[in-house]
């Protein structure tokens, strides 16, 4: 049967409706736990057939506006990763804060279905509706703390700006189909192939309207400007939800756009893309050097990183396409890490940088894991942002654009300052933090007495990522193989 | 003749969309709204879409206005003076809607769009029913999860859970 | 073909075009026939022949917004349901199928609604 292709989106969709129906019939609120446990066991089911279909290595196959290859598990496999963690996370967090767990994790179980099918997309219809499958849930997602002001008003300019977003890019894709007829990606090469550019703008209009929908989704400047109140106002596993799997699947979708259907105007769109690249890094770091708080430096940091990933297409050759890969998996792994720390750390608290201080003397294993999660987001070797980072500077350097990997150095040692400004709070003598700010230190006084009673799943999170990326650190060499097979997989004529 | 049509179709849409954005009363540009949507669904027509039309009458022009007139009745009534809808970045909004507008229609007219063909067929429901259950079966299916997660998220953000406070809406 | 399918909408055109004059044709002859002596009571609303307490536009309940969504999401539906019946019966088995899941699907939510308790008018 064809349909045994989307098995691992069918046990997402399976589990998020049991969940609902679950979620209707456990009365008591000290139940809902095991809602979270549903899910949990959900995605492990689904990363376990993802797994067994990326080991038999079977040939592409199309079904359903739908391409299933092994470019579409890896990516599929770094998504359910990132929301396996996500739901751990939340499991705890949300024992007190939401009323709606049922809802929230069948919200996020929904989204990832989404994010599944549009990484397998190679349809401009089956692309756009599973892109909005993947967007209404983390809208609601981003506004479920409805006690929390800056909850809604995160909830209300994501939700805004998102639509605005999508209907700039469905108006590009319309344009695109009226030149070419077609809507699934290779026959949008064919006829693209046949078409001169320079007698019709409107192709290169219509394609900036297109990747100005992605560049809002992923995050890239200066389509950036729902991050900081969006990041900062969503719990803290939504936001860390957020920043990873929707970029993920932003990302991969975007490749296989990119490498099939636009693949003949790769001069146009390359130009392009060196542009967002420079621009969200710069922006991203240079605004992050500013901020107080945590989540909202975060989210710059991840604008930065967006700058980083966007180099590769820039180049846009094997190379750098798996490059990228390789790094939106650290990148997941790594952010998800730090998001999973400052929920076990601060809750209910404004998040402010000050709230970290002294916490080694509290917390060793937390303040370990920042650190080790602070110094892979800058790239210092051994750990895992260091491969990446290698990785991504030399396919853009062996792409022939020293200069912009240059950019891309620089923009990193930019960044060494606020990264280490957080280790410097965390590792830096309690007295220290009491002096500077004596107001901030108070609001976290309740949360330190907590902090020896982080609950076991929210350690867990932080361990996992943890252990993930130190094996990373150590064996690096199956990940990149990983990520060059997932490249290799795409069927571009790009690669030749 | 059809060009006629169109063009009459096109101010009736015009107008009602510029008296939807420029009206005080929300009530107002609501019922304009209507009118422009309708126009649009002539315009559907005009382009042999006879099933989009259907869809818009009874999608838009009937489902979504209704749910718009139910939003301004969930609002409270503005009393007195309504503050203008005016923004200090106004101008530069005008100005870069006109740029956009002068841009895109200069490279619509611009483009040598390669099919200038007449439809052969109308698009009845029955061609557009045999391809949607057909070839189209995922993204049909699609859209009722989307449907659903509306649903779910119209629950959870419009109504009352046990645990939350008092004072919100 | 096409002429045809033209032809068959200019109905459509002529009725709204009728409706429409009549309307404007109404209101005038009314304004034109009808004696103008405005007095205060005559430009109050009309409530019945009641005196109108508060003011016209008062406050829904959120609870109301739910059936509006409700009702345009199976407006959708049944939007799916024409090509459908039209289709069904060459296609067979296949699209049952299909529009059962769909339905199902969209089920899910009105069962969840219910049991929510939102569907309960207050």
């Amino acid at each position: 049967m064809e349909f045994t292709l989307i098995i691992p989106e069918i046990i997402v969709f399976l589990t998020a409706t049991a969940i609902l129906i679950l979620d209707l019939i456990l009365q008591q609120e000290k139940q809902k736990k095991l809602l979270g446990f549903a899910a949990e066991a959900g995605v492990i089911l689904a990363i376990a057939q993802l797994v067994r279909m990326f080991a038999l290595g079977q040939q592409a196959s199309s079904w359903g506006l739908l391409t299933i290859d092994t470019f579409g598990h890896v990516i599929k496999i770094i998504l359910l990763v990132s929301t396996g963690l996500v739901i751990l996370l939340s499991v705890d967090y949300f024992k007190t804060i939401i009323s709606r767990k049922g809802e929230y994790y069948c919200l996020i179980l929904f989204s990832v279905v989404g994010m599944m099918f549009m990484v397998s997309a190679d349809n401009f219809i089956s692309f756009f509706l599973s892109l909005q499958l993947t967007s209404i849930p983390l809208y609601i997602l981003s506004g479920i703390d409805k006690n929390d002001a800056r909850s809604n008003e995160a909830a209300y300019k994501y939700l805004m700006l998102g639509m605005l977003a999508s209907v700039v890019m469905l108006y590009g894709m319309t344009f695109i189909y009226g030149f070419t007829a077609a809507a699934n990606f290779e026959g949008i090469a064919r006829q693209l192939t046949s078409l001169d550019l320079h007698e019709n703008p409107i192709l290169l209009i219509a394609m900036i309207f297109i990747f100005a929908g992605f560049a809002f989704k992923v995050a890239a400047v200066p389509f950036h400007f729902w991050v900081p109140d969006t990041y900062e106002g969503a719990p803290t596993p939504v936001t860390s939800f957020l920043a990873t799997a929707p970029k993920v699947a932003g990302f991969a979708a975007l490749i296989r756009l990119l490498t099939i259907a636009f693949s003949p105007l790769i001069a146009q769109w390359r130009t392009l893309f060196i542009i967002l690249s420079i621009l969200s890094m710069s922006v991203g770091n240079i605004v992050a050097l500013s901020q107080t708080n945590i989540k909202r430096m975060l989210g710059f940091s991840s604008v930065a990183h967006v700058g980083y990933i966007l180099m590769a297409f820039a180049i846009a050759d094997q190379m750098a396409v798996s490059a990228a890969i390789f790094y939106l998996m650290i990148y997941g792994i790594v952010n998800i890490g730090t998001f999973a720390v400052i929920a076990s750390v601060m809750r209910g608290e404004d998040h402010q940088i000050q709230g970290l201080a002294g916490l080694s003397k509290r917390s060793p294993l937390m303040s370990l894991s920042v650190a080790v999660f602070m110094i892979s987001m800058i790239g210092i070797p051994p750990t895992p942002g260091f491969w990446g980072k290698f990785n991504l500077f030399a396919s853009v350097v062996n792409g022939g654009m020293t200069w912009l990997a240059v950019i891309g150095i620089i923009n990193s040692i930019i960044s060494v300052y606020y990264y280490i400004n957080v280790l410097r709070y965390v590792y830096g003598d309690q007295e220290i933090g009491n002096q500077q700010d004596k107001q901030a230190r108070r609001p976290a006084d309740p949360a330190a007495d907590g902090l020896n009673n982080i609950p076991c799943l929210m350690r867990l999170a932080v361990v996992i990522s943890l252990a993930l990326t130190i094996i990373i650190a150590t064996y690096p060499q199956p990940f990149i193989e990983l990520a060059k097979a997932a490249a290799v997989a795409l069927k571009t004529g790009l690669w030749l | 003749m059809q060009l006629v049509i169109f063009f009459v179709l096109a101010a009736i849409t015009t107008v009602a969309g510029i008296i939807m954005v420029s009206a005080d009363n929300i009530a107002r540009s609501i019922y304009s709204h209507v009118l422009a949507l309708l126009g649009i669904a002539g315009i559907y027509l005009l382009l042999y879409a006879e099933f989009m039309a259907g869809v818009q009458v009874l999608v838009y022009a009937g489902g979504v206005s209704i749910m718009l007139l139910f939003a301004l009745m969930l609002t409270k009534p503005a009393k007195g003076v309504i503050r203008a809808l005016d923004h200090p970045r106004r101008v530069p909004a005008f100005i870069t809607a006109v740029v956009l507008f002068g841009l895109l229609s200069f490279s619509i007219f611009q483009a040598k769009w390669p099919l200038k063909v007449e439809p052969s067929r109308v698009m009845t429901p029955e061609v557009i029913g045999k391809s949607m259950f057909a070839d189209y079966v995922l993204p049909f299916e699609i859209v009722s999860v989307i449907l659903l997660v509306a649903l779910i998220g119209a629950v959870v953000i419009g109504v009352k859970g046990r645990e939350d406070t008092d004072d919100e809406e | 073909m096409i002429q045809q399918y033209l032809h068959a909408y200019s109905y459509i055109a002529i009725f709204a075009l009728v409706g429409l004059l009549y309307v404007v044709v109404v209101l005038t002859v009314s304004r034109l026939l009808a004696p103008h002596r405005p007095s205060k009571e005559k430009s109050h609303p009309y409530e019945c022949g009641l005196v109108p307490v508060g003011e016209p536009w008062g406050q829904l309940n959120i609870r109301y917004y739910v059936f509006a969504l409700l009702f345009v999401l199976f407006d959708v539906e049944t939007v799916f349901m024409y090509p459908w019946a039209v289709v069904f019966r060459d296609m067979g088995w296949s699209a049952f199928l299909e529009m059962f899941s769909f339905i199902v699907i969209i089920a899910l939510g009105l069962i969840y609604a219910w049991k929510k308790n939102v569907l309960r008018w207050v």
